[in-house]
């Protein structure tokens, strides 16, 4: 009988190696180290306690997701940025806590579990909430997980509700291996979310037992920010982001300004730098963009210039967005989506601006624009 | 370039890709184009420790993260990796000599669970000697001060076998140089010659 790597259930000869005679996968190497207590018992007392009350919608959507689940069937939910996907999923937690069960919630990125570990501690305050990403593993094991998707590998068939944030996000989307370990790591039922689900998605969930339920209403009601496209030869895109840029800290108003590339970001920066010094440039490489990131929160910075690693899953009041080169390649719809919906989110903040700054106006520009069009008009 | 139907890189898991006079050179490709043009070579001597050393790589690039996930995460199908453009340079280089492998401590070997230097030489059919030993923290705890400088660290089972004979230490990176410094106190007057083959040059970075 040919191997089957626990693991990511690899079988392919081309991948396994062999150490000592014994067969090894050698997808998997990132994937080794210590493992969740399978045996954890988790607090059944619950205090649950939501920061503001759910819209008609939410509620609705909430009670549907839960109602899924405990007939056995999986979920994918569909809501528009600032939909409150995060607040939609407590109710069914709340639900699987309260009888002892193992919850997790996971995402792509950890930039995101870092955003979202106050939001959870506020609605679960006497719950223990472990945060596990990257080289923060110290503790595996507590009554919520928050969990990047690189880290599932440590809760072999672990979770009976297993919430996948951002599920079609870099580097989980399309990857075979951490798709694997994601459902190696489930032992009852999933919920995956996104605003930006697609045909692939769809099938999946059905071929999963699931069922797909779609919030097209932010929480506050207020609508989409539609982009506004500003066409112009690169020579002078840096100019006019300057301009724009004048007259968001003019009126107090915070900004990301996304790049490309990082290279994109970086020069840009340092131009910007010249003539705005309260700002900071942001990127995967960056090792202390966390820092960055809670500055800019307190109003301590005036501008972000960073790459689509802050295009979900971050909330900060009043934002408002420029996007340096939108028609460059590495734009594609749901990118430019993700980004326009990091504006308007907060109820005390409905409005604000994205701008689309390119050179011409791409087949995923437009898509962009029409699809947040449909969004509004449903 | 050519893509070989059914083969994948040993370094990078994706299709075996490689130029049409690799396909007629070599009998059995395993490493693609693009991993062989970001190995950093070193290929220069230095004395360092009043002995001579020669250094095959610099420690970046693949060639780091190979001996990572060789060395720490066990990928043992890596081993014909490390020579596979630079062996008949070190068969060479070792012409007439014998070949000693610097040693790891008895917990690091038995963590690891293998002698990786020697299954980097031996994927070559290169001979060598790992007589040497390194004691570790917990073996250097229980000896005394003077048996602790006397042992300098490395002691060995038998290497009278090697007197009069031109060694050559064989290390995977040179960072301290600690142990290295060590081992050539220790072979002082036990061997006629000593040279050092290290694979990655970590030392001129600290420097």
């Amino acid at each position: 009988m040919s191997y089957i790597c626990p693991i990511c259930k690899n079988n392919d000869e081309k991948y396994i190696g062999y150490f000592n005679s014994q067969p090894y996968c050698r997808l998997c190497l990132d994937f080794q180290g210590r493992k969740a207590d399978n045996n954890y018992q988790v607090t059944k007392d619950i205090i649950f306690n939501l920061e503001y009350p759910l819209s008609e919608k939410q509620e609705k959507l909430s009670k549907d997701v839960y109602s899924n689940l405990k007939e056995g069937k999986n979920v994918l939910i569909n809501a528009v940025t600032g939909a409150g996907k995060t607040e939609l999923i407590f109710l069914s937690m709340y639900e699987y806590l309260k009888r002892g069960l193992h919850v997790g919630f996971a995402t792509p990125r950890k930039d995101v579990i870092i955003d979202l570990f106050p939001r959870f501690q506020k609605a679960f305050k006497n719950l223990t909430i472990a945060t596990v990403y990257g080289e923060h593993t110290n503790k595996l094991n507590a009554d919520i997980i928050l969990l990047t998707c690189h880290q599932l590998y440590r809760y072999p068939n672990y979770f009976d509700l297993l919430i996948l944030d951002e599920v079609d996000a870099f580097p989980y989307y399309n990857n075979a291996i951490l798709h694997n370990i994601f459902y190696n790591s489930i032992r009852k039922n999933f919920v995956m979310m996104s605003a930006t689900i697609d045909e692939q998605l769809k099938n999946e969930i059905i071929s999963n037992n699931g069922v797909i339920l779609s919030l097209y209403e932010r929480y506050h009601g207020g609508k989409l920010i539609v982009p506004k496209v500003i066409k112009c030869p690169y020579c002078f895109m840096p100019l006019i982001v300057i301009n724009l840029l004048y007259k968001f800290i003019k009126s107090m108003k915070p900004v990301f300004i996304f790049a490309p590339k990082i290279e994109d970001g970086k020069q840009l920066f340092k131009l910007l730098h010249l003539l705005f010094k309260n700002g900071e440039f942001v990127s995967s490489k960056e090792e202390y963009r966390s820092i960055f990131i809670d500055k800019f929160k307190n109003k301590e910075l005036d501008y972000l210039v960073t790459t689509s690693i802050l295009e979900r899953g971050v909330t900060v009041k009043d934002l408002q967005v420029i996007v340096y080169m939108a028609d460059d390649e590495i734009y594609n719809e749901k990118t430019l989506i993700q980004i326009a919906g990091r504006v308007g989110r907060k109820s005390d903040a409905k409005t604000g601006e994205v701008y689309f700054l390119a050179c011409e106006k791409t087949r995923d520009i437009c898509s962009c624009i029409n699809t947040i069009d449909g969004y509004n008009k449903r | 370039m050519a893509t070989i139907k059914d083969k994948i890189c040993l370094s990078c898991l994706k299709p075996l890709s490689i130029s049409p006079i690799r396909t007629i050179i070599e009998k059995e490709p395993f490493i693609c184009d693009s991993c062989l043009k970001s190995i950093d070579y070193a290929l220069y001597k230095k004395r360092i420790f009043n002995v001579e050393f020669f250094f095959l790589y610099r420690y970046s690039n693949i060639t780091k993260r190979w001996l990572i996930n060789f060395k720490e995460k066990r990928d043992v199908a890596l081993a014909p990796a490390f020579l596979f453009t630079t062996h008949t340079l070190v068969k060479l280089y070792c012409f007439n000599k014998s070949i000693l492998t610097i040693p790891s401590t008895n917990k690091n070997m038995e963590r690891r669970g293998f002698n990786h230097l020697k299954l980097i030489l031996d994927a070559y059919k290169i001979n060598s000697y790992s007589n040497l030993k390194k004691s570790g923290e917990e073996e250097q705890k229980n000896a005394d001060l003077v048996t602790r400088k006397s042992l300098q660290n490395i002691f060995s089972d038998d290497i009278s076998f090697l007197k009069n004979k031109d060694i050559v230490l064989f290390d995977d990176v040179l960072t301290t140089g600690t142990t290295i410094k060590s081992t050539l106190n220790y072979l002082k007057d036990k061997v006629k010659s000593v040279k050092v083959l290290i694979m990655m040059d970590n030392f001129s970075n600290l420097k």
